[in-house]
């Protein structure tokens, strides 16, 4: 049996060393023969074994420069036609292979860190800037005077039927909502589609890209030389105003009205990630949220009895036959639903800042009421 | 021009005894093993991995000659060494350094011979 693991042992030393001492070395295992002796004679082996893979690599292979005579001047060279590696060296390399792939293996499985992809989620969402321009100039016309034909510049075709329907003159907006942009964050591209509403059942539908913070087109007058307009692009006047007819503090009050609106559009609607809670993107006053809170009934042919609650910083609204939903801030009285977002709903106030009404816009329609009771 | 033979020294105690038992006779690895234990009065044995490590290493550096198997002997598997006139210089100059040792080594011990109190 000692002898048998010492040939075993033998068997695994580098093969230089293995064909040159190896008979010998089993020649002196028989001469001493087994028992104690034989024994530490397997212990010395086996410290040759280590001894000879660890620290004796300069003698793993023959130097074949030696044993070609006369070769000591002259260049030699190897042929791989008929070499074929030893069974023993295959076996070592699937055990060393084998080895590294389940430490690596075991090593990602107990790391502490894992990747995982997280995909981002865009939504549209329709923003209105939180501004009023002045009477004279929201009066004056539908469309604002010299902000729609600014924001024309960078025109293109809406061809969104969707789009075209939600701001489909049919429904006209008051005057207020004539400076609202449909914002939308195109997930493939980081860009802002900022799509402008019929002003009139006249004025064409248009929508103005916005690059985010690098590049706004939305133009003000006073850099409006440095817009490149095409001549499909050109800014279209608008009932025929021309900026000499239009005195001077409305055009301040439009310069200001179109820096907000530009701001309200660069910064765009928050995206979320899926696998992260909801974090509303503006805080609101309890005080506020409470001035919402009441029960509102939408006008005829619907009636629809409309409960607005407020629950945990949080305003709630209750539908007939559907369920609650979460309402989530978006810009001054306009929530988007918390499931929905492409649902949103806008509480009006009267003049005297009360809220006395909302607008529940819904699937592509849209529904008004007044305040009920508190 | 003649090789400095120093910058192999000093020897291992292995190859130093190795190369004591090659200087008289040629012998198989087996005697070798036996005449080291021999020359150290049973302090000192070599194992058969480490004898044959050394001589590998000896004779890479041709200070031993391997000269194969002896048609005298029984045992077809020997192979015999012999020590070569490199080999030979090294050990000289590993016993002249060792004699220097032991100079060097009873001179101090003497100086520093402890007085009686």
């Amino acid at each position: 049996m000692l002898r048998f693991f010492y040939h075993w042992l033998l068997r695994f030393h580098p093969a230089r060393f293995r064909e040159r001492f190896a008979e010998e070395m089993s020649s002196i295992f028989d001469d001493v023969g087994g028992g104690l002796a034989g024994a530490k004679l397997v212990a010395d082996a086996f410290l040759s074994l280590v001894r000879q893979w660890t620290v004796r690599s300069e003698y793993w292979e023959e130097k074949a420069v030696l044993s070609v005579p006369g070769a000591r001047n002259s260049p030699v060279f190897y042929t791989f036609e008929n070499y074929k590696p030893r069974k023993s060296a295959l076996i070592e390399g699937a055990i060393l292979t084998w080895t590294v792939c389940a430490v690596v293996f075991l090593a990602i499985k107990h790391s502490k860190v894992h990747y995982m992809y997280v995909p981002s989620v865009s939504f549209d969402s329709v923003a209105e800037p939180d501004f009023k321009l002045p009477k004279s100039t929201a009066n004056s016309s539908p469309t604002p005077v010299g902000m729609l034909p600014r924001t024309q510049s960078a025109i293109e075709p809406q061809t969104n039927s969707s789009e075209r329907n939600r701001l489909s003159p049919e429904r006209p907006m008051p005057s207020k909502a004539n400076s609202a942009a449909a914002i939308s964050v195109s997930r493939e591209q980081p860009r802002f589609d900022v799509k402008l509403p019929k002003s009139t059942p006249s004025s064409p539908p248009a929508a103005v890209r916005v690059r985010p913070r690098t590049q706004s087109v939305l133009e003000s007058g006073r850099n409006s030389s440095e817009t490149n307009y095409s001549s499909s692009e050109r800014p279209i006047s608008s009932h025929g105003h021309s900026s000499a007819g239009v005195s001077e503090s409305q055009e301040q009050a439009r310069l200001d009205a179109s820096s907000k609106l530009r701001r309200a559009t660069t910064i765009g609607p928050p995206v979320q990630s899926l696998g992260q809670p909801f974090v509303p993107a503006t805080r609101i006053s309890k005080e506020t949220l409470l001035s919402y809170v009441g029960v509102y009934l939408t006008d005829a042919p619907d009636k629809l009895t409309v409960v607005i609650t407020a629950e945990d910083e949080h305003l709630l609204i209750e539908i007939p036959g559907e369920q609650k939903s979460m309402l989530v801030p978006v810009h001054g009285a306009k929530f988007a639903f918390s499931d929905a977002q492409d649902n949103w709903i806008q509480f009006m106030k009267n003049d005297n800042g009360a809220v006395d009404g909302l607008r529940v816009h819904r699937n592509g329609s849209e529904l008004r009421g007044h305040r009920k009771t508190n | 021009m003649k090789e400095d033979l120093n910058l192999f020294l000093p020897l291992s105690s292995a190859a130093l005894h190795i190369l004591l038992s090659l200087a008289s006779d040629d012998l198989h690895g087996y005697a070798i093993m036996q005449e080291v234990s021999r020359q150290s009065q049973g302090q000192y044995k070599l194992g058969p991995g480490t004898l044959y490590d050394n001589l590998q290493k000896l004779i890479e550096r041709r200070f031993v000659q391997e000269l194969g198997h002896r048609a005298d002997d029984d045992d077809p598997r020997r192979r015999y060494y012999r020590l070569t006139l490199r080999g030979r210089g090294v050990f000289a100059a590993e016993l002249a350094r060792l004699e220097e040792v032991v100079r060097e080594g009873k001179l101090r011990l003497h100086l520093a011979k402890p007085r009686r109190a």
